[in-house]
This record gives C-alpha cells, sequence and structure tokens, in this order.
C-alpha cells in the first residue's frame, strides 16, 4: 500500500508552526494598542520570541521540504482546485517568511534591538527611523491581515475535503483524525 | 661664544614663556559647554538594551588639571528633558512611578572627591540625588586636556531602585533592569 501521509518531521512543522501562529497572532493584536505598562514589554517580548521561532522552524520546514515531496493530491481533485492550493500554500510560505522578517526590520528601525529569549541579539538589518519603523508596522498588520484570510480559506478547504469530498486531505496532515 | 651663549638663553626664554602660557591656557575650567556635552544612558528591558540621553543640565566647575584633587564642582540635570527612544517612553517616565519629575524636576550630582592614578584617568566620587534620594556613587573618568579645554569622559552604573526609580509596576527587575549604565562627556572650558 502506498503511504499518502505527509512525514513525521512535515506533521510536526506543520502543527508546531500553527500553534505558533495561532498564539503569536494574537498576542501581537492585544499588545499593539495596550498603554506602556511592563505587561505590554512582556508581550512584545514573547510575540517576538515566538516569531523568531516560528521563523527558525519555517526554514528548517523548507529544507525538509525540499528533499520530501510532499504526498500527491487526490486523483480525483479537479484541476482548478490544484491550482487554487498551490497558490494558497506558496501565497502562506511567502507570509510565513514576510511576517517575521517584517516584525524584524519594524523592531529595528523603531530602534529596538530583537534580543531573542532575552539573551541572543540578532543584528539590526536598518538603521533607527521612526518613519518607516511606523510603515513597516503598518505593513505588517496588512500582512497578517492576508495571512488570516489564507489561513481561513486553508483550514476551511480542509475541512470541505473531509466531511464533502471525504478525501485523505485532512487526516494525511493530522494522522490522529479518523478519515469519513 | 658669547653669541651661543645669548641664542642658548634666548632659547630658554622662549621655551619657558611656552610652558608658562600653556599652564596659563589650561588653566582652571570652569565652564561646560553643553552644546558638545552629552549624558547618555543604556537600560536593559527585557534583555534589551535601550539607549537614551538627557538634553538639558546645568553644571558648575572649578577644575585645574594640575590640582585635580582640589576640584569642585556639580551637575544638575533637567529631568523632563530625557529622550528615552520613544515619546510614550519620555511621557511615561515623568509620571510618580519613575522620576515624578513635577515634585523632583532635577537629578543632581556633587562633587565630593577626585583621586589621580596619573595620565588623566581619575576616580570620582560625589553624591548623587534623586527624587529626594541621596546615595554615594564612585565613577572611573578620563580627563584630556587641549588647550585652553578638555573633555571629561566616563562611565558607572547606578541601580535604579535605590532612586526609587520604577516602583510599582515598574519594580519587577526582570522587564526592567536594576543596573542602568550612565556614560557622560563633558566638554570643560
Amino acid at each position: 500500500m502506498k503511504n499518502s501521509n505527509y512525514t513525521w518531521p512535515a506533521i510536526s512543522f506543520h502543527w508546531l508552526i500553527a500553534i505558533g501562529i495561532f498564539i503569536c497572532f494574537p498576542i501581537g493584536m492585544y499588545m499593539a494598542d495596550l498603554k506602556l505598562s511592563p505587561l505590554k514589554l512582556q508581550l512584545i517580548s514573547y510575540h517576538k520570541w515566538l516569531g523568531v521561532t516560528i521563523f527558525g522552524l519555517l526554514v528548517l520546514r523548507i529544507v525538509w521540504r525540499s528533499f520530501n515531496k510532499p504526498p500527491a493530491l487526490p486523483s480525483t481533485m479537479p484541476k482548478w482546485q490544484i491550482g487554487l492550493s498551490h497558490a494558497t500554500h506558496l501565497a502562506l510560505y511567502l507570509l510565513m517568511i514576510a511576517i517575521p522578517v517584517s516584525g524584524w526590520l519594524m523592531s529595528s528601525a523603531k530602534g529596538y534591538t530583537t534580543v531573542y529569549l532575552g539573551m541572543f541579539p540578532l543584528p539590526d538589518l536598518l538603521e533607527k527611523d521612526k518613519a518607516l519603523g511606523h510603515n513597516l508596522a503598518e505593513l505588517q498588520e496588512i500582512l497578517n491581515y492576508f495571512l488570516l484570510l489564507l489561513v481561513g480559506l486553508h483550514i476551511g478547504a480542509a475541512i470541505k475535503h473531509h466531511i464533502i469530498d471525504r478525501d485523505d486531505i485532512l487526516t494525511r496532515m493530522s494522522p490522529w483524525i479518523k478519515r469519513k | 661664544m658669547a653669541k651661543l651663549f645669548l641664542t642658548t638663553r634666548l632659547l630658554i626664554t622662549t621655551v619657558s614663556a611656552v610652558v608658562i602660557s600653556f599652564n596659563a591656557s589650561a588653566g582652571n575650567f570652569t565652564k561646560v559647554d553643553n552644546s558638545k556635552s552629552s549624558i547618555n544612558f543604556t537600560s536593559k528591558q527585557m534583555g534589551v538594551a535601550v539607549d537614551g540621553n538627557f538634553k538639558k543640565f546645568e553644571a558648575n566647575v572649578s577644575l585645574d588639571p594640575e590640582k585635580i584633587e582640589s576640584a569642585k564642582g556639580w551637575i544638575s540635570i533637567e529631568l523632563a528633558s530625557i529622550n528615552t527612544g520613544s515619546k510614550e517612553g519620555n511621557d511615561e517616565v515623568q509620571g510618580k512611578n519613575w522620576f515624578s519629575v513635577k515634585s523632583f524636576p532635577n537629578a543632581r550630582f556633587d562633587l565630593k572627591n577626585i583621586k589621580s592614578a596619573g595620565n588623566g584617568h581619575l576616580t570620582i566620587t560625589g553624591d548623587l540625588t534623586i527624587k529626594g534620594k541621596t546615595k554615594p556613587i564612585t565613577t572611573e573618568a578620563t580627563l584630556k586636556v587641549n588647550g585652553n579645554s578638555a573633555i571629561l569622559e566616563g562611565k558607572f552604573i547606578f541601580k535604579r531602585l535605590d532612586f526609587s526609580i520604577g516602583e510599582g509596576q515598574w519594580g519587577d527587575v526582570d522587564v526592567v533592569a536594576n543596573d542602568v549604565n550612565i556614560h557622560y562627556k563633558l566638554l570643560l572650558k
């Protein structure tokens, strides 16, 4: 029998990054409007550390993926769905790169070095420039709304494949779920 | 022979005159040129070094490099002139939990003692008063005399909680470290 599941590292990367995003995103939304307080400084740091972690996992994930092809899509899928699925996945990867990088640049431009876990300083890629920092913050916000939209589409599609098409799209990434 | 003697005398006189005039020009420094002086600090927030500075301060000094150990002086810093790197930071630190600038507008350093280790290396001690609290501090500094001006530059670390800077919810030193690095550079005239 042909194994149509993802490899366990691919599954781990997917879910670790998913959990990371589901924590990092709301922290970012919440902290942005907080008045300056110790809590705000803590949340900003946790958000950055998590963002760096997600980015690091993503780099490993891309390396893994480039040596381990994902399983083929079900032969029952129409061409337009295959095209849309590839486009969505590509866009998700691009956003998962662009969002942490824009955050890192924003932090540099605002004059705050990103110090991973409070111990390992990342290089500042930009000189301090308040206006640029503000623009990068706006850019990151917009990119995050795109991410929200595409993650919604991604989850919706997975559910639709599971319940309506009754194929293995959801279960091959979530082996603990029983196929319908 | 007489001519050589005369030339030598003239040379000695000239050299003496130069030395005397140099000493005279070095003389006693009494002013601090604010436009070319700076008082910077670095604090740590969640492990991130954040730089800031004070823009306004005034000083009164009487410092003679030849008699450095009898120097006198004070510096008063206008705390509301703080630049923490962000507007919300500047607003926050003027409040009651931090400097409480309405009640305590200035920080003041009163020079008590200077010890010279030679070569312009100094150990300066004095009293630092912030927010109604006075504590002795010691700072290592260097003095570079250049004609009729001199640069006094040095650094020290002070503990913000010794002066109740950052009280209440800000007392957690894991968020904002207790140690604050001060780096000053004063152009004396």
